[in-house]
């Protein structure tokens, strides 16, 4: 078989299929060139400033947010916009940093509406995140009191600390290695604390299913409750707490009832004739653990 | 004249009306001219406060849940209680634009008891009221939602039905079991959440529409 050109000269298909073949990166290189964002769309933007700054986000567009530290006293940010109908501005007052993202105009294609933002802070920086679109916040190894809102995406934490609000409707929260204190509400968003070293929780969801897996804190309060999720803690054998545990039509799975001694404290609580509780002492009970669920499960563990 | 006199003077006539009698004193004195200082940047600060504070939406509508639970307010939905969902109607309504000025108008004037003609009585079913201006306000939201698509939308929608079906588990509850405090406050909570849901939705048909 073979093809014919416009000029008449005839070529095998095959060299042609070869050729082709061998032109293709070079083809795909331009047009991965053409397609990316063009650089107005990038936007970036260093913020020198003197102590412990206070960095507040307002994002109406959809797409990451990003925060990472470092050991310089200057905030950077970097946004990636997938289009111009995203709105960026910044200003710094001080040490204070705003970021406003905002959606122009209203949506022609798909996607149009994102942009991804990398921001880079001195590690004790106060944090203050407000997303009302999808897309995720992710937090890594910053220090300070956040304020964190989400309509719809989800929140990352990794090795944070602080005094920290995190406000969902239906993203959840995945939390690795926090400290401080932290209170978490949302509709139908869960919750994981891995390996924490808080000394104050206080997590609440309607749906969502809610797990404490770390050690609790002496003289630390914690309390986990769902409308309708699970509820579950997994404690070590050397943690110190007194457990509450209720549900008004749910039930208590309590896999760990040779640690779960009577009150140690002899303080007598009330058993309501409405709700299925349980109570008890896991050693010297030093920290106090409240689990309620209405109608979900609550779940008591022993890590292995 | 003594910094006693002084002193009692500029707390009960400010310092507008500082006659000679306390500037005589004052010029003598360092330690009321440090005290007059003070009252003085008090002042200034108080007024460079702002007139009004706006709360955000839900609180009015967790106060009202709150009233009707302590059976402060009634909810029958007779007499005059229709100017209380009017307003909290209204209160929806006007979220998109000044919420902040409604909510301080409404928390204000359940402050100050108004509507004066609402008396306490006891309520005929808990949270009437409350479930009624919601379920208005969702078909308000949803006639705006027709054009809302984006996924953001869609999850709002999503987490309303979750809501929504809590919200029945409990009401199912507290009429079984009326003094069932917990089923009470996780009623209540339910309430707070689908307003802010509904705010929430407001705001993002605003944007898309």
């Amino acid at each position: 078989m073979r093809s014919k050109l416009n000029s008449g000269i005839t070529i095998p298909a095959a060299w042609l299929s070869f050729c082709l073949l061998a032109a293709s990166p070079v083809l795909l290189a331009g047009q991965s060139v053409d397609q990316a964002p063009a650089p107005s769309l990038r936007v970036e933007r260093h913020f020198t400033v003197s102590h412990r700054p206070v960095v507040t986000i307002q994002n109406a567009a959809s797409g990451r947010v990003e925060v990472k530290s470092w050991k310089n006293a200057e905030v950077v940010i970097k946004a990636n916009r997938v289009s111009d109908r995203v709105g960026v501005e910044m200003e710094q007052a001080d040490s204070r940093i705003a970021l406003t993202a905002s959606l122009a105009e209203k949506s022609s294609r798909p996607g149009d509406g994102e942009s991804n933002f990398e921001i880079t802070v001195p590690e004790e920086t106060d944090l203050e995140i407000h997303t009302t679109n999808m897309g995720t916040i992710y937090i890594e190894q910053v220090y300070g009191d956040m304020t964190l809102e989400s309509r719809a995406g989800d929140v990352h934490l990794k090795e944070v600390s602080g005094y920290i609000i995190v406000k969902t409707l239906g993203g959840s929260l995945l939390c690795t290695q926090c400290a401080g204190k932290l209170n978490f509400t949302s509709v139908s968003g869960g919750a994981q604390f891995l390996q924490p070293q808080l000394s104050s929780l206080s997590a609440s969801s309607t749906s969502g299913n809610l797990l404490y897996d770390g050690d609790f804190l002496r003289t630390g309060i914690y309390t986990l409750k769902s409308g309708m999720g699970l509820v579950e803690v997994r404690f070590s054998d050397s943690d110190s707490f007194d457990l509450r545990a209720i549900t008004t039509t749910g039930t208590v799975d309590n896999q760990a009832a040779a640690f779960l001694k009577p009150d140690s404290h002899g303080l007598k609580h009330l058993s309501s004739k409405f709700a299925h509780s349980l109570t008890g002492s896991v050693n010297a009970g030093l920290a106090q653990v409240n689990l309620s669920t209405f109608s979900g499960t609550i779940r008591i563990r022993k890590r292995d | 004249m003594k910094c006693t006199e002084l002193e009692r003077f500029v707390e009960q006539e400010g310092l507008d009306l500082l006659g000679n009698a306390q500037q005589e004193h004052l010029a003598e004195c360092a330690a009321c001219q440090a005290l007059v200082a003070d009252f003085a940047a008090l002042t200034s600060a108080a007024r460079a406060l702002p007139a009004e504070v706006d709360p955000p939406p839900q609180i009015w509508l967790a106060l009202r849940a709150q009233l009707e639970a302590e059976k402060i307010i009634r909810t029958s939905s007779d007499l005059a209680s229709s100017s209380w969902s009017d307003s909290l109607a209204g209160f929806f309504r006007l979220h998109a634009l000044q919420f902040g000025f409604a909510a301080a108008v409404l928390v204000a004037a359940a402050l100050v008891g108004w509507p004066p003609e609402q008396h306490p009585v006891p309520a005929a079913t808990p949270y009437a009221e409350t479930a009624a201006v919601l379920t208005r306000e969702v078909a308000h939201v949803q006639t705006l939602a027709k054009t809302a698509a984006s996924p953001v939308s869609q999850s709002l929608r999503a987490n309303l039905q979750v809501v929504d079906n809590f919200i029945a588990t409990c009401e199912r509850r507290v009429q079984q079991e009326p003094q069932d405090e917990v089923a009470h406050e996780y009623l209540t909570g339910a309430y707070q959440q689908k307003a802010e849901i509904l705010a929430a939705m407001m705001d993002t048909q605003a944007g898309e529409n």
